[in-house]
């Protein structure tokens, strides 16, 4: 029960932290002003270079919405405790680990999904993109699993934070490596091969491809394997988070260097 | 006042430019959003589409420095401690934050060098300047533009808390409407406008001219007309902020 609590309540308060003074409407400009301009950029860019359709910008950029809860918002939940001197209590609780740290990927896969959607829905009216209703079921499923295989990755992030000082660099250093490698912009038949291969192993590549499937017409049964491949991915990243997690605890109560810069 | 300027703009870029996080930050992402720009393009299109490119990237680089420095530079200055002295030093308040906003502009240098460099090693691109002494004089003035407008931003944001977050979100709204990578002419004709009123469309404009060729002087008029407007506004919102939180005792507040 106790490790419930702190699952679902010791992961909400953290993450409503990242905010400020426990307020998540601070949040609002990042998440929902910069995700839209996001597509809405990349859309006019798509528009100038003749490189796809406005429904392939809206499909890859919201599911690329995620990105931003997931790597930055996991990784901040991890980090912000050595900005604010709590990192050695709470590695001294004797709080259960996975409930501990697996609890701050929850809200961030929540708002992930809530900021995709809003992107789905804002991109599709300000372009007048038509998708299916009967794709829309399906796809809700994949933008599910696209936020859990980021915040999987800002998981393995956030676990550096406990050697790194400032791991919310690397956190916004993979946003634009999303960019390029997902397929949420660029066609992964202009990446060369060694680029599609690092992209096939990061979130949301097999996710964008699954979503364009439903809205070209697709069956969930057709997109399927993308999906599952997808949700392979953040369940590895899931379980490398969580070892990189321990390890770095590990050694740093071995060499007494929990917060030494 | 030249002293001060001087000297805080040395300061700061010294100190931004001694953060492994700011440096990384600033070099890595223009260079990754170039290498979007080259493949969205295409690497067959024109090397001067593509170099134009590199050099958008570069300007959306030095925007996203001062959009996130600039919307967090007074709230960084209450967190160290030392707003206050800062605003009861015998000069203008106004002179110790624009060294700041100006320095977070600045080290978009880095920016340009890696970007450039990038695209010449892995693309090919050539660097061939048409106006070599005007890409010179319009690289530094549109830099000090720019800085000018994080100035009116960090003024117009300080009352509001969560002014990173808020100065961030300015990002990719100031990379559309600025026509730093895609075309003022594909977005709706209500956008034009807009972006004359903000330095770095006339930045990005004045080192694009100096490179590809055109006439960059009047894109250079513009920044340094921009730059005076933007200081005037500055300093107003600036000593209204100062008043009021004297009268009301809230400087180090939020």
């Amino acid at each position: 029960m106790n490790s419930l609590r702190v699952f679902f309540r010791g992961g909400l308060t953290s993450y409503r932290a990242l905010f400020g003074w426990l307020n998540p409407w601070l949040g609002v400009p990042m998440m929902a002003v910069t995700p839209l301009f996001q597509l809405l950029f990349f859309a006019y860019l798509g528009r100038a270079t003749g490189v796809a359709s406005d429904t392939y910008f809206v499909v890859g950029n919201s599911l690329l919405a995620a990105a931003l809860p997931g790597l930055v918002g996991v990784s901040g939940t991890v980090s912000g405790e050595r900005v604010t001197k709590t990192l050695g209590m709470l590695l001294s609780s004797p709080a259960n680990r996975l409930a501990l740290f697996l609890g701050r990927t929850l809200p961030a896969v929540v708002n992930g999904v809530a900021v995709s959607v809003f992107c789905l829905a804002s991109g599709t009216l300000l372009l007048d993109v038509r998708i299916a209703a009967s794709a829309v079921p399906a796809l809700m499923l994949v933008l599910v699993v696209c936020a859990f295989s980021c915040s999987a990755l800002g998981l393995c992030i956030g676990a550096f934070g406990l050697r790194v000082r400032d791991v919310s660099v690397l956190a916004w250093v993979f946003i634009p490596v999303l960019l390029l490698v997902s397929g949420a912009n660029v066609p992964v038949d202009r990446l060369p091969d060694w680029v599609r291969a690092i992209g096939s192993g990061l979130p949301l590549a097999h996710g964008i491809v699954a979503a364009r499937g439903l809205v070209a017409g697709r069956t969930l049964a057709d997109s399927g394997r993308a999906l599952v491949l997808e949700l392979m991915i953040g369940l590895a990243y899931t379980g490398a988070g969580i070892l990189l997690l321990r390890l770095f605890e590990f050694e740093s109560r071995r060499t007494a260097s929990l917060e030494t810069m | 006042m030249i002293r001060v300027l001087a000297s805080g703009l040395r300061i700061h870029f010294l100190q931004l430019s001694r953060s492994a996080s700011d440096v990384l930050g600033i070099t890595v992402w223009p260079i990754l959003y170039a290498t979007i720009a080259y493949y969205m393009f295409g690497a067959e299109s024109d090397p001067r589409v593509l170099l134009t490119a590199s050099l958008g990237a570069t300007v959306m680089a030095i925007w996203s420095s001062v959009a996130f420095g600039s919307g967090g530079a007074i709230e960084l200055q209450r967190r160290l401690g030392t707003l206050e002295l800062l605003v009861a030093a015998p000069v203008p308040f106004g002179a110790v934050l624009a060294p700041i906003t100006i320095a977070t502009s600045a080290i978009g240098v880095y920016a340009l060098a890696a970007t450039l460099l990038w695209g010449r090693l892995l693309f090919g691109i050539p660097l061939h300047f048409e106006h070599p002494l005007m890409f010179a004089l319009s690289l530094p003035v549109a830099i000090v533009a720019i800085g000018m407008l994080g100035l009116v931003l960090a003024s117009t944001l300080i009352f509001y808390r969560a002014s990173l977050f808020l100065g961030a979100s300015f990002e990719y709204p100031g990379w559309l409407v600025m026509g730093l990578l895609v075309p003022l002419s594909v977005l709706p004709g209500w956008v034009a406008p807009i972006s004359w009123l903000l330095a770095p469309t006339w930045g990005m404009r004045a080192i694009r001219e100096s490179t590809i060729g055109g006439s960059p002087l009047r894109a250079i008029a513009m920044c340094l007309a921009l730059s005076a407007c933007y200081a005037v506004i500055a300093v107003a919102f600036l000593r209204a902020f100062e008043r009021l939180a004297r009268e009301r005792a809230t400087l180090a507040l939020t």
